[in-house]
C-alpha cells in the first residue's frame, strides 16, 4: 500500500476517422496509488473507455496515442516495444471488459481462457496451469469442475467471474475494469462489485473502475475522476466529492443520481448533449451546458487547478476566476443566476 | 460429451430419410427421361420379341411400384445393377475401378483450394484496405471466373510443354503403379513404402490439382477475408490481447478458429462442386477417373452404369455433408445443444 503506481501526463488519444479526427482523450492527467481503487466516470463518449484501453495500449485502429506519457511503476508504457508491452499485459495489468457475453472465446473452454493468461507469461506445464486456473475459478466463486464448460453454458454473471479470474490470474499490480457490471442485473452487479473489492483488498491491487454509474462509484471508489469531452474535469476523494463537488459538471452528475428516500422522485438530467469530439466547443468543453459559465468559459481552455489536494479543471477556481480574490462582479452575478 | 454423442446419433439418423429421398428422385428422373434404354442397348434393328425378352430380363415390364421396390432393395444391398456393355460387369465394380482416381484428385484439389483460400484470405483480412487486400480480392474474382479446361491447358503448356517440369496427362508413370491397397496411388505408395511410385504419383497429380484448386480457391479467399476481419473485431480478441498472448496465438487459436466456422459450411457445399469440377479436370488431363469414365458411358448409352453412378455420387455427397456436420459439432460446442 501507499506510493504511486501509475502516472498519466497530458495523454492524448485520437481516432483518425474518415469523418475527422476524434479527440477521445485530449490531454489527461491521472495518478493512481498502489492499492487504490480509482473510479473513472463520465457519460458515453466522454473518453473513459478509450483512456482505459490506452493504458495497456489496446487502442484499436484508427485510434492512436498521439502524445503524453503513461508511467507505470517507473516505466513509460508509451515508449515500450510491442513485445515489452505484451509482457506487461496480463502479467502486471489485467483487464475486465464490459460485455461478458462477447468477451470470452465461444470455442474455448472457460478454464483454458483463464489458463491462457498463465501460459502466456510463465513457463509452466499445461497441467500446472490447469490446476492454478481451477483454484482461480474457486476464488471467484465457480466450482472447479466447470473448467471444461464452454462460455455458452454460463450465465452473464458467471462469465464475468471467469473474465475476472483470467484478469487476476497473475496477481497484476493494476486491474482496469471497463463497465464490468453494466451488462449484468442489479443483484449480480452487487455480487461482482463485492468480489472486486474483496480481491482488491486481499491482493493489494490497484483498480481503475470505469463506469457511467456515479452512485456505484460512490460506494466503492477511493478517489473518483470525472471525465467530460476527453478531459478529466475533477479528480477528488469520493467522500469529499460527495460532500462538495468542485466542478459544476460533477455537481450535475451527483444531482442526477436517483434517490429513493427523497420525496421528490423526478429524474434529473443534464440539459444539452455531450460535445462532438471531432469539433469540440472552444474554451471549456462543458460550457454550453454549464449553469455557472462566465466570461472566459467560451473562449479559454480552463486550467487544471489544485484545491485542497483535489484537482479540478474549471475557470471557477482559476486565479482571476469569480471565487478568487478580486473576482469580477459580473461573474458572481452569473453564478447567482445559475442557481436560481 | 453425452450431448455430443446424442448430436452425432441424431445427425446420422437424419441422413436416412435424406438418402431415401435421394434414391427416389434418381429413380423417378431416370424413368421420366425420354428414350427406351432397351432399344439403346440392342439397337434399332432388334425385333419386337428380342426387346420384350430383354425388358423382362431387366424387370422393366413389371409395374412401376414393383420396379421401385426392387431398385431400393438392390441399392440398399450395394447392388447398382450390371453394366449394359462390356461383359455386363457389376456397376459397383466399374465405379470402384475409377472412383479412387477421382477421389485422389478431388482431395488434393480440395486441399489446394482451401490452403490457397486461407492464405490469401488471411493476408487480405489482416491488411484490410491495403493494396494487398485489393490484390487478393482481384485474385478471388479472376480465378473464380476461370474456365477449368482453359486454366488446365495453360498450365500444361507452361509447366508441361515449355518447362517440362510436370507431365501433362495420365495418373502415374508407366510401370510405376503401386500395389493395390486403397486405389489411391499416393496413399498406396506410402503404405507400401514405394517412394518411386510416390514421387511419380505426386508429379502427375500436381497440375490437375492445381487447376482444380486454384479455380475453387477464390470463394475461400473472399469468405476467409470477411469472416476473419469480422472475428478480429470481436471483444474476445481484445480480451485475449489483454492477457498478453502473442499476436500469433491471437490469430491461430482465437481468430482463425472462429473464422473457420462459416468456411467449414462452404467446404461442405463446395465438395459437390468439386466432384463436378473434377470431371472437367479429368478430361483435360486424361485422368482415368469417374469423369472420363462417365463421359464414355454416356456416349455408349450405358444406362444402368450412368444411373448407378448418379446414385453413388448422391450417396457420397450425403456422406460428406454428414462428415462436415460432425466436424462442425467437434469444433463448435454450441452446435451440440
Amino acid at each position: 500500500m501507499g506510493g504511486e503506481l501509475l502516472r498519466i501526463e497530458d495523454l492524448k488519444v485520437h481516432y483518425f476517422t474518415s469523418g475527422g479526427v476524434v479527440r477521445a482523450v485530449d490531454g489527461v492527467d491521472l495518478e493512481v496509488g498502489r492499492g487504490e481503487l480509482v473510479g473513472l466516470v463520465g457519460e458515453s463518449g466522454s473518453g473513459k473507455s478509450t483512456l482505459g484501453l490506452a493504458i495497456p495500449r489496446l487502442i484499436p485502429p484508427p485510434g492512436r496515442i498521439v502524445g503524453g506519457s503513461i508511467v507505470f511503476d517507473g516505466l513509460d508504457l508509451t515508449e515500450l516495444s510491442e513485445e515489452g508491452m505484451r509482457d506487461i499485459r496480463g502479467r502486471r495489468i489485467g483487464m475486465v471488459f464490459q460485455d461478458p457475453m462477447t468477451s470470452l472465446d465461444p470455442l474455448m473452454k472457460v478454464g483454458d481462457q483463464i489458463a491462457e493468461t498463465i501460459l502466456a507469461h510463465e513457463d509452466v506445464s499445461k497441467s500446472e496451469a490447469r490446476a492454478r486456473a481451477e483454484e482461480l475459478l474457486e476464488a471467484v466463486g465457480i466450482p472447479r469442475d466447470r473448467y471444461d464448460d464452454y462460455p455458452h453454458q454460463f450465465s452473464g454473471g458467471m462469465r464475468q467471474r471467469v473474465m475476472i479470474a483470467s484478469a487476476i490470474a497473475l496477481k497484476p499490480d493494476l486491474l482496469i475494469a471497463d463497465e464490468p457490471t453494466t451488462a449484468l442485473d442489479v443483484i449480480v452487479q452487487a455480487q461482482i462489485l463485492h468480489l472486486f473489492r474483496e480481491l482488491q483488498r486481499s491482493m493489494g491491487m490497484s483498480v481503475i473502475l470505469i463506469t457511467h454509474d456515479m452512485a456505484l462509484e460512490m460506494q466503492v471508489a477511493d478517489r473518483i475522476a470525472v471525465m467530460y469531452g476527453g478531459w478529466i474535469v475533477e479528480y477528488s476523494p469520493a467522500a469529499a466529492m460527495a460532500r462538495n463537488p468542485l466542478n459544476p459538471y460533477t455537481a450535475e452528475l451527483l444531482k442526477a443520481i436517483p434517490n429513493i428516500e427523497l420525496e421528490d422522485q423526478r429524474l434529473v438530467s443534464i440539459p444539452g448533449s455531450p460535445p462532438d469530439l471531432r469539433a469540440p466547443p472552444p474554451g471549456c468543453r462543458f460550457h454550453p451546458r454549464c449553469r455557472r459559465r462566465f466570461e472566459p468559459c467560451a473562449t479559454e481552455e480552463p486550467p487544471l487547478v489544485e484545491v485542497d489536494g483535489r484537482l479540478v479543471k474549471c475557470h471557477l477556481y482559476a486565479s482571476g476566476g469569480p471565487d478568487s480574490a478580486g473576482g469580477s462582479e459580473r461573474g458572481e452575478g452569473e453564478r447567482e443566476n445559475g442557481r436560481g | 460429451m453425452a450431448s455430443l454423442r446424442a448430436y452425432v446419433l441424431t445427425r446420422i439418423l437424419l441422413t436416412i430419410p435424406m438418402i431415401f429421398i435421394l434414391l427416389t428422385v434418381v429413380f423417378l428422373v431416370m424413368r421420366v427421361l425420354p428414350g427406351n434404354p432397351v432399344i439403346a442397348m440392342v439397337g434399332m434393328k432388334a425385333s419386337e420379341e428380342q426387346i420384350r425378352q430383354l425388358m423382362h430380363q431387366l424387370g422393366l415390364d413389371k409395374p412401376l411400384w414393383r420396379q421401385y421396390l426392387d431398385y431400393l432393395s438392390k441399392v440398399l444391398r450395394g447392388d447398382l445393377g450390371n453394366s449394359m456393355i462390356w461383359g455386363r460387369r457389376p456397376v459397383i465394380d466399374e465405379i470402384m475401378d475409377h472412383f479412387p482416381a477421382t477421389i485422389e484428385l478431388t482431395i488434393s484439389g480440395f486441399a489446394v483450394s482451401v490452403l490457397l483460400g486461407i492464405v490469401t484470405g488471411t493476408a487480405a483480412g489482416l491488411r484490410r484496405g491495403t493494396g494487398l487486400d485489393l490484390a487478393m480480392r482481384v485474385y478471388s474474382i479472376v480465378v473464380y471466373a476461370l474456365f477449368i479446361p482453359w486454366l488446365g491447358m495453360m498450365l500444361q503448356y507452361v509447366f508441361g510443354v515449355k518447362l517440362g517440369w510436370f507431365p501433362v496427362g495420365g495418373r502415374i508413370g508407366p510401370m510405376m503403379e503401386p500395389e493395390h491397397v486403397t486405389g489411391l496411388y499416393v496413399l498406396d505408395s506410402i503404405l507400401t513404402l514405394n517412394w518411386g511410385s510416390l514421387a511419380s504419383a505426386l508429379r502427375y497429380l500436381t497440375l490437375p490439382s492445381l487447376t482444380l484448386g486454384v479455380v475453387l480457391s477464390g470463394v475461400y479467399t473472399r469468405l476467409v477475408r470477411t469472416s476473419l476481419s469480422e472475428v478480429l473485431e470481436q471483444d474476445f480478441i481484445r480480451a485475449a490481447r489483454s492477457r498478453g498472448v502473442s499476436e500469433r496465438v491471437v490469430l491461430f487459436r482465437h481468430a482463425l478458429k472462429n473464422a473457420f466456422i462459416p468456411i467449414l459450411t462452404m467446404m461442405g457445399l463446395q465438395f459437390a462442386l468439386l466432384l463436378a469440377g473434377a470431371v472437367l479436370t479429368e478430361t483435360t488431363f486424361s485422368w482415368p477417373g469417374m469423369g472420363t469414365f462417365l463421359m464414355e458411358r454416356i456416349i455408349y448409352r450405358d444406362f444402368t452404369t450412368v444411373q448407378g453412378t448418379i446414385v453413388f455420387y448422391a450417396l457420397f455427397v450425403a456422406l460428406v455433408s454428414l462428415l462436415v456436420d460432425l466436424i462442425y459439432a467437434y469444433i463448435d460446442p454450441r452446435i451440440r445443444y
